[in-house]
């Protein structure tokens, strides 16, 4: 990412483009010390053992200008091409120098090639002969020495070791890390590094201090002289001097910057260090971004004062960023991602940058100083006519103003039923052991869907083996099943309240719409109840009228097999509750009577439902119920009310405990602060005991409590369900009870099943209000003006005692036959009958904090 | 006699492609399971594919535990703590007018790789006017931040749950690799802390400043910031390389004491002026104490010295959006496209400079450029979070809720979109709703202000 790029004058894709290069695969160097003109050639190597050597070079036409010289170069400039050809082995590394000695003057200033094989060491020499036709010369390469090595090669670098005029010698590096000297007069030394090295990285030979530099495996640069090194019986070889630069060293380079010192430059994997050669660090720069190769060379000569030091790094996102020292000086987009980079002087331009990619394509540079703006791609969208865009806008808002409208929901749901079709059946028969019966489900979905899943929501009378099914990705009209065994459930509150197993089906269509089905199963009551003797004297009873009295036979015929008469009982499989119903036929009168308030309710429930079936079919012109509740006696309501009272202390219990422990969490801290002080203190063993000994103590008692809280959480939850339960039948009484339509539903916003406790408010807390407000209407009997002046919501803390005696009050008219209080009742209602209903605001506002939302009516009432 | 396959893998590794480069290791390993190298190679070269600077991560801030004995002030002065850092406001208007992140710091113009609880269920921006992240650039290997794991599944070479760290502590030439795999790429702090605990007992006190500065390192990451400093400080007396230098910071940052970071970045500089690395990391504290024209100046500087800074440039052009001169951020964000950056979150930042510059007819086109080249459903959600502002500056109410809703559906955890919906729903008198978008809103980010003194005018008028 940068403003400026490279401008690439030259390019040449080397025969072989797999990915079979790395940066010792290129180098540039100057071969043909005959032509004056001093011109670099370019040496390739690649793995698969393809060498070429180029010498680039360009017209010498200086008037064009930059665009039409790239334009010329980009063409291919065969006779750039030196020579090619593949060995028969890899090569691994190349270089260029005065690695022989020659006899004859001329040959002596011509540098020859050093190619490093896996196992050989080859130094070639470039022989070039003129041609006699126009098609030029004839290069090829003439094997002058080559050495073959017993380990398998890594690098190799050059160097004039022992500082030797005019001659260079080249050192090897092995894979185990172990050293090769290459002397001209083929003398050859092997030198083992100490310590296994597993790892090798490039190394370098520096002039000034005859030593070269190479990284250990711990990273650490060590410095070893040469001298030492050759000598190969010197057996234990330390480094002169080593710094540790804490990473993996991805190239190095040195320079001589100055008469008295070098610097080598090291691109690790995220930094870019350079060290002197007396071991000091010149500098250590964080790089922002992932190099990949260096490039580093001196501007100037070292014994001139302004010798500069520049470093030229390549990133792997393609930039080319060029510092001297440490600071930026220039950064340029490369053409290629680069693996290699060099610098060479080539005709027509000096300096030039040589890169090399991955897959083998050379290119040719220089900094192009014009800023080569990003230009942002065009996003090619068509142009918008507005008239056409206006009808659409029109048309899209039409359509979520009808796909946001509630009363499509009907709609919605009819068309999700009609996209899964669902059967269930319930078998009795074969079953597991233990099993009560076994729910089988088959369900075929008429589009396709993303993911379904069927939920058996609890009834906590039963027991699932599973009632959780789950598919993904489902075909349209492919037919799924399965079964799931139901176990009777055997807990406390267990017992038998409804006969309906419900599956809730939810599922997401390819659209990712969701939609929701809900699916009933009834299980038959025969099979969860049977006949028993019916019982006298039960706790709890409730007596029914019925408009036309169906023989309890009739009514039962399900499970009755023997002749009944007047009284018949019922008993539940699991708890063997027993419930006796009792036929007055005199009176038009069915009483029920049971020990167990749940199933109770729940037999209620049954013959309501079973009576109004009944009644329905004969008379359906008749529109006044026909089924009426007549009274219930006053132990319910004491029965509900002890029920309450057990929840509020249970629930204040809780709260202590809760408390307690939130406390105790807070000394527990505190001491363990304590602790950790006094260990890095480093206190003695004595002052340690007493905090020791809080802790454990602290510690006890919170487990102490914490079981306490769930011994009375499972307390709470009892209470909890047996209130429910309560509620349930009293709203059932409620629902059927001959009042006023007014009164039924006040009644029923009062007693709601399905209780929730919320930490800082209990169910019956929030209850509070709302039968504070009836009872206080029912105390003002009819008298409007003076219930509005007076009344005032209580903000005052929650008395259990008040709320007992006020809804026993409200309750009273289930109990109470006496027709007064009954009138004064309805009167009191109808003072509501002007005013918002108390029913509908109830219901809407249930779940929200009771008492600021009745503070809220209560003023709407008042503007009203 | 070494495979010359090692020799590819060798090469392999230093051009950094480590996929194949394990790839070959592997097949070494299967035919002589006891050779060093390729065991070595395959354990750099795993921690190198999912090497992530740890130091160029967010810093998450100072962290209130109850157990932690080392705070030194519960109430420290202004502009000496980063708890205190909202409070600063030392006569400038700026800190005043930009957004916070979810932690109450002003908004950075860049969004670096953070802790992963940066996002608690919302998005970074937030306020009547956005903030803009540029993304993240620098280098790839920043995205590579927690991918380690997914690297990592089926690949059971090393099993590090038996390692004895005093075995390995002796092996000079094995313990670097070993740490490092384990740092990195296993993430097995507690592990490679005993590595160096190990290595350092062995030693005594030749074991050099690398291994005091790792031990800082992962007494950083396991919290423990008041003993890495002693380290770190000891590890720049042998030497001072640029990590131990903003490990240091960061482990002052920890420990609440902002200032002596500078200190430390100051003695840094001294070494090596002009550092940019250390230099950056000045500016992010000065952000991040709240000391917001400090902070730019440096970055200016940084530019001069660096004009390719991407952190840089994006954190001045914040600055000046956010002073209300859209203009100059543009020149700014103009700069980075220039140099090639062509990402969702930059036309979406110029979009922001043009419309409140004025520049109306480039606007749409700018978000339509960010619209295709978001990715992620966050980046969808924060752009068309930014496009409401277009409704709500032309008064297009009905187009400003549409983006907002999308943007939702984007992103359930959106709150400053949840916040403009509730705003929005207010001016269509829809109380109930607007209420509603309040408190969930203020569920996803209690300390935004804004939202709080929202929610708290609704509930005392209605």
């Amino acid at each position: 990412m940068s403003l400026f790029k490279i401008i690439e004058y030259f390019k040449y894709q080397c025969p072989d483009d797999n990915e079979n290069y790395d940066s010792f695969s290129l180098t540039c160097a100057r071969l043909n010390a005959e032509n004056e003109e001093q011109k670099d050639s370019v040496i390739i190597t690649s793995h698969s053992g393809f060498i070429s050597i180029l010498q680039p070079s360009i017209s010498d036409d200086r008037d064009l200008n930059s665009q039409q010289m790239a334009a010329v170069a980009i063409e291919y400039h065969h006779p750039n091409v030196v020579y090619e050809t593949k060995l028969n082995q890899p090569i691994l590394s190349v270089l260029s120098g005065n690695f022989v000695q020659y006899s004859t003057q001329k040959q002596d200033r011509q540098n020859v090639i050093a190619i490093l094989h896996p196992n050989k060491l080859v130094i070639y020499s470039l022989v070039t002969s003129e041609g006699f036709a126009e098609h030029g010369q004839q290069s090829k390469l003439q094997i002058l020495h080559q050495h073959e090595l017993t380990k398998s090669a890594f690098t190799m670098c050059k160097g004039n070791f022992g500082g030797v005029k005019g001659k260079e010698f080249i050192c090897v590096m092995f894979l185990d890390g172990s050293l090769r000297f290459f002397e001209q007069d083929g003398i050859t030394q092997t030198c083992i590094l100490p310590g296994s090295r597993t790892i090798p990285s490039p190394f370098v030979y520096i002039p000034r201090i005859d030593c070269f530099m190479i990284l250990a495996p711990n990273w650490d640069l060590e410095c070893y002289r040469y001298l030492s090194l050759s000598e190969a019986y010197e057996r234990r070889l330390t480094p002169i001097w080593s710094i540790n630069v804490g990473e993996y060293i991805l190239d190095m380079n040195t320079h001589q910057v100055s008469n008295t010192e070098s610097v080598i430059v090291l691109l690790g994997e995220n930094n870019l260090i350079c060290i002197s050669d007396t071991g000091k660090i010149k500098f250590i720069k964080k790089l922002d971004y992932t190099p990949l190769a260096l490039c580093s060379f001196t501007v100037g000569w070292f014994f001139e004062p302004e010798c500069k030091l520049m470093i030229a790094v390549a990133t792997d996102n393609g930039s080319l960023l060029i510092y001297q020292n440490t600071t930026l000086v220039w950064c340029a987009e490369l053409v290629d991602e680069t693996i290699a980079l060099k610098r060479g002087n080539f005709t027509g331009i000096s300096g030039a940058i040589v890169t090399l990619n991955s897959t083998g394509k050379l290119s040719i540079g220089y900094l192009g100083s014009e800023p080569h703006i990003f230009k942002v791609p065009p996003l090619n969208l068509s142009k918008l006519d507005y008239e056409k865009s206006k009808i659409e806008l029109e048309e899209m808002e039409k359509e979520i103003n009808s796909s946001v409208d509630n009363s499509d929901i009907p709609y919605i749901n009819e068309t999700a039923e009609r996209e899964v079709e669902i059967k269930s059946r319930l078998e009795f028969d074969n079953l597991n052991k233990n099993a009560f019966m076994r729910l089988s489900v088959k369900f075929t979905p008429h589009i396709n869907l993303e993911q379904i899943q069927l939920y058996i929501s609890p009834n906590p009378a039963f027991r699932m083996s599973t009632s959780t099914f789950f598919y993904n990705d489902l075909q349209a009209h492919e037919r799924h099943s399965f079964e799931t065994e139901i176990y009777l459930s055997e807990t406390e509150v267990g017992e038998i309240f409804s006969t309906v197993l419900t599956i809730v089906v939810t599922f997401i269509n390819k659209q990712s719409i969701a939609r929701v089905l809900q699916h009933s199963v009834e299980v038959p009551l025969q099979n969860i109840a049977t006949v028993t003797q019916p019982q006298k004297d039960d706790i709890f009873k409730v007596t029914l009228s019925a408009m036309p009295v169906v023989d309890i036979a009739a009514l039962f015929s399900d499970i009755t097999l023997a002749d009944v008469g007047q009284a018949l009982g019922i008993k539940t499989l699991n708890y063997e509750n027993t419930v006796t119903i009792i036929l007055a036929k005199n009176s038009n009168r069915y009483r029920l009577q049971s020990n167990s308030l749940v199933t109770l309710a729940f037999m209620l429930n049954i013959i309501i439902e079973r009576l109004s079936q009944i009644s329905t079919t004969t008379d359906q012109k008749n529109n006044s119920k026909s089924i009426t509740v007549k009274s219930i006696p006053a132990s319910t309501i004491e029965y509900l009310l002890s029920c309450i009272e057990k929840h509020h202390s249970m629930k204040n219990e809780m709260r202590t405990i809760a408390d307690l422990l939130a406390s105790k969490t807070i000394e527990m801290r505190l001491f363990e602060r304590c602790f950790l002080v006094k260990m890095q203190g480093k206190a003695s063993a004595q002052t340690m005991d007493g905090i020791e000994m809080l802790l454990k103590d602290t510690y006890n008692e919170i487990l102490k409590l914490s079981s306490q809280y769930k011994a009375v959480k499972a307390n709470l939850n009892k209470v909890q369900t047996q209130l429910s339960q309560t509620i349930y039948f009293i709203r059932k009484v409620i629902e059927y009870a001959d009042l006023p339509q007014k009164i039924t539903e006040n009644l029923l916003c009062i007693m709601r099943p399905g209780l929730m406790d919320f930490s800082e408010q209990t169910c019956i807390e929030a209850l509070a209000p709302y039968v504070d407000y009836l009872y206080n209407i029912y105390q003002a009997k009819g008298n409007q003006n003076q219930f509005y002046d007076n009344f005032s919501f209580r903000n005052d803390n929650f008395s259990l005692t008040r709320f007992s005696k006020q809804l026993k009050h409200v309750l009273s008219i289930l109990v109470d036959s006496s027709s007064d209080d009954k009138k004064t009742m309805e009167n009191a209602f109808i003072i509501e009958e002007n005013e918002t209903t108390m029913a509908s605001i109830g219901e809407s506002e249930w779940s929200s904090k009771s008492t600021n939302t009745l503070l809220k009516i209560n003023e709407q009432l008042g503007e009203n | 006699m070494m495979d010359p396959s090692y020799y590819k893998a060798l090469s392999l590794f230093r051009l950094r492609k480590y996929e194949k480069c394990i790839e070959i290791c592997n097949q070494l390993m299967n035919q002589s399971p006891q050779l060093q190298g390729p065991w070595e190679l395959k354990m750099r070269a795993m921690t190198q594919r999912v090497y992530v600077d740890d130091i160029e991560a967010e810093d998450d801030g100072v962290v209130d535990d109850p157990l932690d004995t080392e705070i030194l002030a519960t109430a420290p002065k202004p502009g000496t703590s980063l708890r205190t850092a909202t409070a600063v406001k030392t006569g400038q208007k700026t800190a005043a007018t930009r957004p916070r992140t979810s932690t109450g710091r002003p908004l950075t113009g860049l969004a670096r790789p953070g802790t992963m609880q940066q996002r608690a269920g919302t998005s970074l921006l937030t306020g009547n006017r956005t903030a803009l992240a540029t993304g993240r650039i620098n280098t790839a290997r920043n995205i590579r931040l927690g991918s380690a794991s997914i690297f990592n599944l089926g690949d059971n070479t090393f099993n590090m749950s038996r390692l004895n760290p005093s075995i390995f502590a002796t092996k000079p030439a094995v313990a670097k690799i070993l740490f490092q795999y384990l740092y990195y790429c296993e993430g097995d702090i507690k592990k490679s802390l005993d590595l160096c605990n190990a290595v350092m007992e062995l030693n005594k006190t030749e074991a050099g400043w690398y291994w005091y500065t790792q031990k800082g390192r992962c007494l950083i990451a396991v919290g423990n910031a008041r003993s890495a400093e002693y380290f770190l400080q000891y590890s720049m007396k042998l030497l001072t390389h640029p990590d131990t230098i903003l490990l240091l910071t960061r482990a002052y940052c920890r420990i609440d004491q902002p200032l002596a970071a500078l200190e430390v970045c100051n003695f840094g500089l001294q070494k090596q002026p002009d550092d940019v690395a250390l230099l950056k990391q000045q500016a992010r504290i000065l952000e991040l104490i709240g000391n917001l024209p400090a902070s730019v100046n440096v970055y200016k500087q940084i530019i001069k010295l660096d004009a390719m800074n991407t952190e840089a440039l994006s954190c001045i052009a914040v600055n000046y959006f956010y002073i209300y001169q859209p203009e100059m951020a543009l020149v700014y964000y103009r700069r980075i496209l220039s140099m090639g950056m062509n990402t969702c979150e930059l036309y979406c930042n110029i979009g922001l400079c043009c419309l409140y510059g004025g520049q109306l007819d480039l606007v749409f086109s700018c978000f339509q450029r960010a619209l295709r080249l978001a990715i992620s459903a966050e980046q969808k959600a924060d752009v068309w979070y930014n496009i409401s502002f277009i409704g709500l500056h032309i008064g297009d109410l009905d187009f400003a809720r549409r983006c907002l809703r999308i943007c939702i559906s984007l992103d359930g955890g959106h709150a400053s979109a949840l916040n403009n919906l509730g705003i929005i729903a207010l001016k269509k008198e829809n109380l109930t709703k607007a209420k509603m978008y309040f408190a969930l809103a203020k569920k996803l980010l209690p300390e935004n202000d804004e939202i709080k003194h929202n929610s708290r005018l609704i509930d005392a008028k209605y």
